[in-house]
């Protein structure tokens, strides 16, 4: 009879560590903490005062998050048995999910109001997915990324279908459930075999224990290639993207905003700690089907978003194409490399959530407006909106001195440098493309409107949120060198890796 | 080593790794040819268990215990997505009666 040893794990856990532990991963307890007091909340107070209660909350909740992991900057270390870390490349994503916390609770505030949702269980929601991109962004272990990963799908299946009446939206919730818990199997299944070749969960132990003959280990190799299916689900990169347009459609405004970009920076963190910390040494054939899914997601993305007539959709495709642009980042790997995924996700997040956003205040009490044609003289009818459109737009494609073009120099750069020309050839070709697409919104934005239609009226928290998402686009764009130095200080130093 | 004993028995590890992935293939066919949401449901929820005896039975060849720790993680996970995926599936029942996933087409571009 065999026992199993326990005593990999030493038995005794003092105060001291417990309360040491509890400060490494601060960021999440006050996102939980928060999460938990809005809950019971909701059950006390009246319902007129459950939204404004929860929104404040929520947005304490986020700010408290956000202080906290500032304060880890260079302090960090691991924590809970190495289960989880607050290396700075964590506390540069847990910075981003606060900010994005945030700005979606701006933008949702007045919308929740106006379509009449549930308010309260909107931002509880809201906060479990913060706190699972938050426990992606820390985990250390495979079982804490799974742990993450799950958290926040869960609460996003619930925030697809929330709005109930709508069967459209129950159709995204059902999909995008069908669709993620699909995925997440598969990425169960590639951890369990990587477990199975390497005797341990824990990353950098996995890094220590690939040897010489590692790739030829037949059991590593398949669940290097199951769990890359399962990432390339949730990253929504070709060719396992065909649920996120459908999803992104059917859901209300604010959460395919926040889902846009939270979805997205996260599976890329889960990305880079799993492949580029946990397995250096495979780095050629990682970066072999990385490559493969890049290109795909470039030329799949670019395309169909052309033929697009939902704002959505368009966002839906064209999002599947930037993760094709960043994953250029991720193959290319080293210190510039990694620098440029996390500083393009933090330029991602201000200049899609800020065109998502401008979408989330066009909609009206029945429904979102998210033809192309919704947008028709936008710019006359709220000047403010229509030129910061434009600049989302503009960044999108690229354009200097836009922070899209200074996130696309350095993640093909990266890729230049570390010898993947070809996809950066394919890259910049496929960028060209989506100028068409990007161009038509814009002139829609500027087609004079015959009718003098009734100016839109902008609520003060979004309309601050918008502002500030607009101004960085462009400040980031003309002065990118702190964000770049951020970017640079949250690469996760890499044993083995080439480049540097 | 790869030796597993149970009571008197003693079976190799890879029977219990075949097994699981013969499971987790039997679930994601399950999922590609049948329509009907709630099998759907049931075999994503065969795939994850699929794994769980994966996890468990590396933890015994290894004699470390992180993959069982890993599998009641992954239980637990399981039941939440459960929870979740049959409410959502009650709700749109409530709607209407959908048998068949491809019924679900309004989202088409």
């Amino acid at each position: 009879m065999v026992l199993i040893a326990a005593a990999t794990y030493s038995v005794s856990y003092s105060a001291d560590q417990a309360w040491s532990d509890l400060q490494q991963v601060s960021p999440i307890a006050a996102v939980v903490v928060a999460l938990l007091v809005a809950m019971v909340l909701d059950l006390v107070l009246p319902r007129r005062a459950q939204g404004p209660v929860s929104a404040a909350i929520t947005v304490i909740g986020l700010l408290a998050s956000l202080v906290a992991a500032l304060l880890l900057i260079d302090r960090g270390h691991t924590a809970y048995y190495q289960f989880a870390v607050a290396d700075n490349f964590a506390v540069f994503f847990d910075v981003l999910f606060a900010v994005l916390g945030i700005l979606a609770v701006a933008v949702s505030h007045a919308y929740l109001a106006r379509r009449n949702f549930l308010q309260a269980e909107f931002y509880v929601l809201l906060l479990a997915a913060t706190a699972g991109q938050m426990v992606i962004a820390q985990a250390n272990s495979l079982v804490s990324i799974f742990l993450g990963l799950e958290l926040l799908s869960i609460a996003l299946y619930v925030m697809s279908g929330f709005a109930r009446q709508d069967f459209r939206s129950q159709e995204a919730a059902v999909k995008y459930l069908l669709m993620g818990g699909f995925a997440s199997a598969f990425v169960l299944y590639g951890m369990a075999l990587v477990y199975g070749a390497t005797g341990t969960t824990l990353i950098p132990a996995i890094a220590k224990s690939l040897g010489p003959g590692s790739s030829t280990n037949a059991l590593l190799l398949l669940g290097i290639l199951l769990m890359g299916v399962g990432f390339a689900f949730k990253v929504s990169a070709a060719p396992f993207q065909m649920w996120t347009p459908d999803v992104y459609e059917g859901a209300p405004m604010p959460v395919t905003a926040f889902m846009s970009v939270g979805t997205k920076a996260a599976a890329f963190a889960m990305i880079v700690r799993v492949f580029a910390t946990g397995l250096p040494g495979l780095s050629g054939e990682w970066a072999a089907l990385l490559a493969f899914v890049a290109a795909a997601s470039m030329i799949v993305g670019n395309l169909a978003a052309i033929a697009q007539s939902s704002v959505k959709r368009l966002l839906a495709y064209s999002g599947i194409a930037q993760a094709g642009y960043v994953l250029v980042g991720v193959i290319a790997g080293g210190a510039d490399g990694q620098a440029s995924v996390l500083f393009y996700l933090a330029a991602y997040l201000v200049m899609n959530f800020g065109a998502f956003a401008i979408m989330v205040v066009l909609a009206g009490p029945d429904g979102d407006r998210d033809r192309i044609g919704d947008l028709d003289g936008l710019v006359y009818r709220n000047p403010v909106l229509g030129v910061l459109m434009t600049v989302f737009m503009l960044s999108l494609a690229g354009f200097p001195p836009s922070v899209g073009f200074m996130g696309k120099f350095f993640l093909f750069a990266a890729g230049v440098h570390h010898g993947f020309t070809w996809l950066v050839v394919l890259a910049v070709l496929m960028s060209v493309v989506s100028v068409y697409y990007y161009f038509r919104v814009v002139i829609h934005i500027w087609t004079p409107v015959e009718a003098a239609e009734r100016r839109l009226r902008l609520p003060a928290a979004a309309g601050l949120a918008i502002v500030a998402a607009g101004v960085l686009s462009v400040a980031l764009g003309i002065v990118p060198a702190a964000l770049f130095g951020l970017a640079q200080a949250g690469a996760v130093p890499v044993a083995g890796l080439g480049g540097g | 080593m790869s030796d597993i004993t149970i009571g008197n028995e003693h079976l190799d590890a890879s029977w219990f790794l075949i097994l699981a992935a013969l499971l987790f293939i039997i679930g994601a066919i399950g999922i590609l040819v049948r329509r009907n949401p709630l099998v759907i449901l049931v075999c994503i929820e065969l795939m994850l268990n699929a794994v769980n005896l994966t996890l468990v039975t590396f933890s015994r060849q290894l004699q470390n215990s992180e993959g069982q720790l890993f599998a009641l993680m992954s239980i637990t996970v399981a039941a939440a997505e459960a929870v979740v995926g049959l409410g959502i599936l009650v709700d749109i029942f409530k709607d209407r009666e959908v048998e068949d996933v491809d019924e679900l087409s309004e989202l088409r571009g």
